[in-house]
């Protein structure tokens, strides 16, 4: 397709974005990275991993999220005893007429929430994330395809880490994106507690649907990507493999494993999804330093030596990205 | 009767004195009373006898229980005053603790005119071999402490002369190398060009390539948003290479001096990035377009306190 005339299509289809951004604004004061790589991770068919500290509105996000698109939500709370079935589902004895009949668990749904998800065994964890990964669940000898969208959400608390089951690496780099959240603003914080304390509650219209996403996913797949920019993406990947190659004599030693193939995909998803939200056929390096950090920071992990002098993966993105040349 | 009994008793009497060697005596020594397991014993067999005697060098061999004998020395005979002193002498030593029993050894001898030897006894001998005794409290060392072996002057002082041959060899050649460097004086001048002349002439060579005009569109505008980026970095002193079109723009708007030439910046920069990234073709005249903008950002922000190049003299050696 032209890229003139897939600009004018995206704009077109795009604007829906501010609808949503407006309508999820009307309840979730700022958060605003946040809002934008929840619907990156729409367009990007991707799940994504939250942390932040209680209290940040990460429920209350995604709930919005699906309340807007007019799409099923549930909302899980991970604890130690929770089974794989409570999960997906399971096969019932009817006495009636004595044959086993299948009840579905919360995760045929559009949005799950999974709250905590490092507070349920590995066993729990791992039927989530194969769900995640192949969006079907078999239950007795049936396969059922999850309908889509099918966006996982699982929230991760940064403290209290006693009695948790922290997620694998492996499992980990099935999320496409780890959001990190912040506190808001002095003034975004007012504006909570006017609106909370006043009681000023607001109901959520849907304003797209499922469908609209799927029609701009096929859109975000069609948006152009340079080979500048596939080039740039390697280098940044390629870096956190071997920072020596790029000039980053400083971080080797301090890298224990960089970066997978999965994590090159997604961060070329991820800056087309950015590059829809900014209404733009094509991707531009600024799409990619965008989404960078949400993509990388859970697929690369920091020897002892670099935690001792209390570098952070993060931190070793940071440089990186200051150092590889933008086409 | 009486004369028989006399005779008789006469008879038994003097047998004994019949059975005697006469003149000849032989006692046997060892040198100390006690020895440790593995001392050398020196055992020795002394007969005194007549001159007149011949005798047989004693075997000893079969008497020693619990000792080995290392080794036999020769006799050594000697004459006095018709008396003959023949010295046997054998060194011993044992390897067990014991207490150790010599019995006598009997000395073979003869005189000229007997045809069979006659033999006579030394002296028994009893003495100690004992282990060394350990001390347990005692700190483990050597059985044989280190050979030390004894400074030999002239060895030290092949090594100092050696020494001060090699400072005066190195000496020499310093002051050589120093020499030929006062002699024969190398540097290097090297002109660092401001800023804006690099930017200038990378412009000029861009423009003499004529990129644009061969169809080289998409490299003509990434080599000339490079020269304007390197040209930001040394200027400004800003990672323009490693910055965004977005994040070079918003450093650029804290710079002072680049106030005049943040819009034709944002649109030249903006431009390139759609003939970069989004396959734009643009017209011939925005190629055109994009030269002069180029030339407009570096001659508006000429660095007034850097216009003439810097000469640096660098010692090439």
């Amino acid at each position: 397709m032209d890229i003139s005339a897939l600009n004018e299509k995206i704009k077109q289809e795009s604007a829906f974005i501010d609808l949503l951004m407006n309508e999820i604004g009307k309840v979730i004061i700022g958060q605003k990275a946040m809002v934008e790589r929840l619907i990156v991770g729409l367009l990007g068919n991707g799940h994504i991993l939250l942390e932040g500290v209680p209290g940040l509105a990460k429920t209350l996000a995604i709930k919005s999220l699906s309340a807007a698109m007019k799409a099923k939500f549930q909302r899980i709370q991970f604890t130690p005893d929770l089974l794989p079935a409570d999960l997906i589902g399971t096969m019932i004895y009817n006495q009636k007429d004595g044959n086993f009949f299948i009840r579905k668990g919360p995760i045929f749904s559009n949005f799950i929430l999974a709250d905590e998800i490092n507070r349920a065994p590995a066993k729990v964890q791992s039927a989530l994330l194969e769900a995640m990964q192949e969006r079907q669940i078999t239950i007795g000898d049936q396969t059922f395809k999850l309908e889509e969208p099918f966006l996982v959400l699982a929230t991760q608390n940064p403290i209290e880490q006693e009695g948790t089951y922290p997620l694998p690496e492996a499992q980990v780099d099935r999320f496409m994106l780890k959001i990190k959240i912040s506190y808001p603003s002095r003034e975004e914080e007012l504006k909570i507690m006017r609106q909370n304390v006043n009681d000023l509650e607001k109901i959520i219209q849907p304003v797209i649907s499922p469908q609209d996403i799927m029609n701009a996913r096929s859109l975000v797949h069609d948006i152009y990507i340079d080979e500048k920019i596939e080039k740039y993406i390697l280098d940044i990947v390629f870096a956190t493999r071997s920072p020596k190659d790029y000039g980053l004599d400083n971080l080797t030693g301090l890298i224990s494993y960089g970066a997978s193939p999965r994590a090159t995909i997604n961060l070329a998803l991820g800056a087309k999804a950015m590059a829809f939200i900014k209404r733009r056929g094509y991707v531009i390096p600024e799409d990619v330093r965008g989404i960078c950090l949400d993509v990388l920071r859970h697929r690369i992990a920091v020897t002892y030596e670099a935690e001792a002098e209390e570098l952070s993966s993060e931190s070793v993105i940071q440089e990186i990205l200051n150092k590889v040349e933008v086409p | 009767m009486v004369r028989k009994i006399s005779v008789i008793l006469i008879f038994l009497l003097s047998l004994p004195v019949a059975c005697l060697p006469q003149n000849i005596s032989a006692k046997s020594s060892v040198d100390k009373s006690s020895y440790l397991v593995g001392d050398y014993i020196n055992y020795s067999i002394s007969v005194m006898h007549d001159k007149s005697l011949n005798l047989v060098p004693p075997a000893i061999k079969d008497s020693l229980a619990g000792l080995s004998v290392l080794k036999i020395e020769s006799p050594v005979n000697k004459d006095s005053n018709g008396v003959t002193f023949s010295s046997f002498n054998y060194i011993l030593s044992g390897y067990d603790s014991a207490e150790i029993n010599i019995p006598p050894i009997p000395v073979q001898y003869k005189s000229n005119g007997d045809t069979a030897f006659k033999t006579i006894l030394t002296n028994p001998l009893q003495f100690l071999v004992s282990t060394v005794k350990i001390n347990p409290s005692a700190q483990i060392k050597d059985v044989k402490a280190p050979i030390k072996i004894p400074l030999d002057w002239r060895i030290v002082a092949l090594w100092i002369l050696g020494i001060i041959a090699l400072i005066l060899i190195a000496y020499y050649l310093y002051r050589k190398y120093k020499l030929k460097k006062m002699l024969n004086p190398k540097t290097e001048k090297i002109i660092k060009l401001a800023p804006y002349q690099i930017a200038l002439n990378s412009l000029k060579d861009l423009e003499e390539k004529k990129l644009w005009q061969q169809g080289l569109i998409k490299e003509y505008h990434s080599a000339i948003t490079e020269i304007i980026r390197k040209y930001f970095e040394e200027r400004f002193n800003l990672p323009a290479l490693e910055l965004t079109t977005s994040e070079a723009l918003s450093l650029l708007k804290n710079k002072n001096d680049a106030a005049i030439i943040l819009d034709v910046t944002k649109e030249f920069l903006n431009n390139a990035d759609l003939v970069k990234f989004a396959k734009f073709v643009p017209l011939n005249s925005v190629n055109e377009e994009m030269l002069k903008q180029a030339y407009d950002i570096v001659n508006k922000t000429i660095d007034s306190g850097k216009l003439d190049p810097v000469i640096e003299v660098n010692d090439a050696q």
